[in-house]
């Protein structure tokens, strides 16, 4: 009879794995006369940290091409700033409106064009470090369009019913080790009109950033990186879907340069 | 003779009789060109120039390519108010966009000058829209607006209603959206409801 596997508990391992990154003599003076936390020791960690860290290579600057990507004409034609009636307002995005005609919301593109940038330059440095990218909606019209997107830029998409628990059960979900998407982007964050999409409160459990599409009618709150506009006209979903997979080749195009150019 | 002045010479002999005349004492003198009505002079040349070598350019101008620039921008047959807005409403770009000059124009500006505000309350008004899907004798209308609206097949001419005929609907309501007893927030068809009035022109493939 096979003796059992004596399973090491999940302290020793961290404790293993804490000893052999950390300095022993370090170490030793930390466990003989701890330091108190407070936020003036929290600072100066954080100062010795960055004082001690490998100087990194500089970043990309993916700004200027996202910025030549698309303006306020282009969102205005592609009527991203048209919103849900008045009665559908979620208080929280009363901030992102120009105003309400009529009944009907509308927003301000200065503020969308802006948060548009940031979620795209964001996108586009995951893309460049070799991320797993993850398109969802639940929205039945541009479903094809969502998928197809994802498929031409060499990342994933799900569009279809989420089960709960796929990111946070996903190894009993799968039924095996997974890795999980290290950027979810929600060209619609409502899954039924009444509800949010579930895998946003995952991805927050997890902390996998999020960027998400905004309606009038959306939370904002839990996203990481919010652009308000429209989500329900095909032709605003096609002009995110096409930024996105834009900006997502480009960071993908200048890292296999800067592979090739000895960069890295 | 310099080849400077052989392009002029030459310039001046293209001249007619009385120009050429006109043209060559007054260089000859450095004088400026006396104003003459339009007719005995280049039509650009208008303003007196003392300077030769001005001169020469206007010369060059507008007599090297011919007659067609001097005629072209002075001698058009000036248009009645009918033959000029026919021109200028049959212009495509003004059609499609009128707000193509405004490249760079904040939004405020675009929203201010869309479509959206000219038509005041939507209740009423009539739009144009093109069917983008079909279910069965469900027409799916997209009129510019967030929403689609749904229509029914009417019983008159229904093989023209097929995917991309254009089609002129009147609007009932922006967003069938509507607040239930008990909860917080309007719910939604994420519809539009217009009324189908009529064919405005079915695809080429349909026959007539």
């Amino acid at each position: 009879m096979l003796g059992s596997v004596r399973r090491c508990s999940h302290l020793a391992f961290a404790r293993r794995a804490y000893a052999t990154l950390v300095d022993p003599q370090e170490e030793l003076r930390r466990q003989l006369c701890p330091m108190p936390v407070t936020l003036q020791t929290d600072a100066e960690l954080l100062r010795d940290f960055k004082l001690k860290a490998p100087p990194s290579p500089p970043l990309p600057d993916f700004k200027p091409f996202v910025q030549s990507l698309v303006s306020v004409q282009d969102l205005f034609e592609a009527r991203v700033h048209y919103g849900h009636r008045d009665g559908r307002l979620n208080p929280r995005m009363k901030g992102f409106l120009f105003g309400s005609r009529l009944g009907h919301t509308v927003f301000d593109l200065d503020q969308t064009l802006s948060l548009l940038h940031d979620a795209l330059n964001f996108t586009a440095h995951v893309a460049y470090r070799q991320g797993v990218i993850l398109f969802l909606s639940r929205h039945p019209p541009t479903l094809h369009l969502v998928e197809r997107t994802a498929q031409e830029c060499g990342e994933y998409s799900h569009c279809r019913r989420w089960r709960k628990g796929l990111f946070t059960n996903s190894e009993k979900q799968f039924g095996a080790v997974t890795r999980l998407p290290d950027l979810c982007i929600f060209l619609n964050t409502l899954d039924t009109v009444l509800e949010d999409h579930w895998a946003i409160g995952e991805a927050g459990r997890l902390a996998i950033p999020t960027v998400g599409i905004v309606d009038s009618d959306c939370n904002p709150s839990t996203i990481t990186y919010p652009v308000p506009g429209n989500d329900d006209s095909i032709p605003a979903v096609r002009l995110y879907a096409d930024l996105f997979k834009r900006t997502i080749l480009e960071g993908k195009a200048r890292r296999t340069k800067d592979e090739e150019g000895g960069k890295l | 003779m310099d080849e400077e002045n052989a392009e002029w010479v030459a310039a001046l002999l293209a001249l007619s009789g009385p120009n050429r005349r006109k043209m060559a004492t007054s260089i000859m003198r450095k004088w400026p060109l006396r104003p003459c009505p339009p007719r005995l002079l280049c039509s650009s040349a208008r303003r007196p120039t003392r300077h030769p070598r001005v001169l020469k350019e206007i010369l060059a101008r507008t007599c090297s390519t011919g007659s067609e620039e001097a005629g072209d921008s002075e001698i058009k047959p000036r248009q009645g108010g009918f033959a000029q807005a026919m021109e200028r409403f049959s212009d495509p770009s003004f059609i499609n966009t009128p707000e193509q000059k405004s490249q760079h124009a904040p939004f405020a500006t675009l929203l201010r000058n869309s479509k959206l505000m000219q038509m005041g309350d939507p209740k009423g008004k009539v739009v144009e829209g093109e069917i983008y899907h079909v279910v069965g004798d469900d027409l799916y209308v997209d009129f510019g607006w967030k929403f689609p609206c749904v229509c029914r097949r009417p019983a008159k001419h229904p093989e023209q209603y097929v995917r991309g005929a254009k089609v002129r609907l009147r609007v009932n309501e922006l967003e069938l959206s509507t607040r239930f007893l008990g909860s917080s927030k309007d719910m939604t068809l994420l519809e539009a409801d217009c009324t189908l009035l009529g064919l405005v022109r079915a695809p080429l493939s349909v026959g007539s």
